[in-house]
């Protein structure tokens, strides 16, 4: 089991210097360790900045930002909170810096200092839990976008970090290749690891403890993922949603007391239940 | 008039140890006029496919032809295709350049020989079309959001007015609203008489809004047809990173077993359906 990192946000506020625009105003936002919050809202409503407020990618204008207790604006304290705290972005090429598979997935135990065996270890696993491992010699420039994706992960896998950051990461994934991307994210969250994804889908929301909605730098919205999938469609409407199909299924047949109430908004779930009672 | 492919083939690193085939004899043609989806799983070569509809890969072999003009002919021939096939790429930021949102937006027509008034009256109906506030036409684009980047590249290809437009993963990135409005952009475009091409790997998007959909896996055709010919086939044949919507999914289950009359995409036709079912047990 690893151990999860907290991330705790006090009326953190973010202005773009470039633009002098307040993209976040007055935050407060606890995380747990081994939390794993889905954070929604419209494009340009401030989750990237956000995000990047957790691995002091950006430091608060105003306000703090603490992981595992420690403050982010404290220099000294970066090293160790980036090996705490990795992130998927949305384009990997943002973060991609080696021209071999296997090279780039070592880049970041590399920096770790680690031995060879170890980072050799670490590779391999993190190749063969994305399915990059028939790949590992390969150019990164021959991978599509979606195995480009994997490969961030990977890379961030490989450096084991207590929280994942995911920004869209799934963004550029076919429906199978999401659905295993999901499912390694699974395992990384029972293993103990804080997940923070960042979506626009909210079926892939599902298996997230928490969601949380950002609309123009504040929190509009939080509770648990059950109960905002549960809410009015109009609600979700105004705050710029669609209920997923699976979820409006799901909440019909309870209705009809054809499902359990504690029936989740799950395809296997609600398969599998549909099949035992028609 | 239309875009026609014919036997094309493309393999990367030729003769290298890391050699890969990413196109295998891939023909179809697209008409002006209809939403043409391009679904494949990760990797199965669509973004190959989307650069050579418009000259910017180099063919190996096989055809591509724009209203007659063949690609890769006659090298003067390419600013005409270039004009009439309008390409968003996968990552708004591969085509970001300029400083403004109007100057990256006004580019294209200012290339084609726009200017005055014509020229920003066409950068504000690209704008209004996707769903682009006004206010942003001094913004810088790399400051913008990932969704918001995505707008400004869709607008900088529609302020050209291309006939043919190929859109790669244009919803990847949207917000809810994004989406519907893109949705109604590509429904208002081919009613225009336009031909979209919409490359996706989201099948239950492409089977929603297309009018005919071209399903490839691993560089080949693996099958061509109406959305309801296409979710047929779907349900019967596995295709490579491919998996039907859900509740088309589960309706096509339940059907097969003789459980429901009915395959639908609608969660509460299902219900309903289900509900029926559950009652004459």
């Amino acid at each position: 089991m690893s151990s999860g990192t907290t991330l705790c946000l006090e009326g953190a506020e973010f202005q773009y210097p470039e633009t002098g625009k307040k993209v976040l105003k007055g935050i407060d936002l606890e995380i747990r360790a081994g939390e794993w919050v889905a954070l929604l809202g419209p494009n340009g409503s401030g989750k990237s900045t956000l995000l990047k407020l957790f691995n002091a990618l950006l430091i608060p204008s105003q306000g703090r930002c603490f992981v595992d207790g420690m403050d982010t604006k404290d220099q000294a304290n970066t090293e160790i909170i980036r090996s705490k705290v990795s992130m998927v972005f949305q384009n990997p090429e943002d973060q991609i810096v080696a021209s071999v598979v296997e090279e780039d997935t070592a880049f970041g135990p590399e920096n770790l200092g680690l031995s060879s065996e170890e980072i050799r270890t670490r590779v391999k696993e993190a190749l063969m839990g994305t399915g990059l491992w028939e790949k590992r010699k390969h150019a990164v420039s021959s991978l599509s976008g979606g195995q480009k994706q994997r490969l961030a992960l990977a890379g961030v896998l490989a450096i084991r970090p207590g929280a994942l950051l995911l920004d869209e990461a799934m963004s550029m994934l076919d429906p199978a290749s999401r659905r295993s991307f999901l499912d390694l994210v699974r395992k990384e969250h029972d293993s103990g690891r804080t997940v923070v994804q960042v979506t626009h889908r909210l079926d892939e929301t599902v298996l997230s403890d928490r969601t949380v909605v950002v609309a123009d730098g504040k929190i509009q919205w939080q509770g648990s993922t059950e109960g905002f999938l549960s809410l009015e469609e109009s609600r979700l409407r105004e705050m710029g949603f669609a209920k997923p199909p699976l979820a409006v299924l799901r909440e019909e047949l309870v209705k009809n007391g054809i499902l359990p109430p504690s029936t989740k908004p799950d395809i296997s779930e609600i398969r599998g239940k549909l099949c035992l009672s028609l | 008039m239309s875009l026609s492919v014919a036997d094309l083939s493309y393999t990367y690193n030729m003769g290298l140890p890391t050699e890969a085939a990413a196109l295998k004899n891939i023909s179809f043609e697209a008409e002006k006029g209809e939403i043409f989806s391009i679904v494949g799983h990760t990797g199965s070569g669509k973004s190959t496919l989307a650069m050579h509809l418009n000259g910017l890969m180099v063919l190996q072999s096989g055809e591509v032809i724009v209203d007659g003009i063949r690609v890769g002919g006659n090298p003067s021939d390419l600013r005409r295709i270039r004009q009439a096939v309008g390409l968003v790429f996968q990552y708004p930021e591969q085509q970001i350049f300029a400083e403004t949102v109007r100057e990256e937006i006004s580019f294209g027509p200012s290339n084609w020989g726009l200017s005055g008034d014509a020229l920003e009256e066409r950068v504000c109906a690209a704008m209004d079309l996707i769903g682009l506030d006004r206010s942003f036409a001094q913004a810088n684009p790399f400051m913008l959001s990932g969704g918001e980047k995505r707008r400004v590249a869709i607008a900088s290809v529609l302020a050209s007015d291309p006939d043919y437009l190929v859109l790669d993963e244009p919803s990847a990135g949207l917000d809810y609203n994004g989406l519907c409005e893109l949705t109604s952009l590509l429904r208002k475009m081919s009613e225009k008489g336009k031909c979209v091409i919409h490359i996706t790997h989201d099948l239950e998007l492409a089977l929603e809004i297309s009018d005919r959909i071209m399903i490839i896996s691993d560089g080949a055709v693996a099958a061509i047809g109406s959305p309801s010919e296409i979710s047929g086939i779907l349900s019967d044949i596995d295709i490579k990173g491919l998996i039907l919507p859900d509740i088309l999914s589960l309706s096509y289950e339940l059907k097969k077993r003789g459980r429901i009359d009915k395959i639908t995409s609608d969660p509460s036709e299902l219900a309903e359906e289900i509900r029926t079912a559950s009652s004459c047990r």
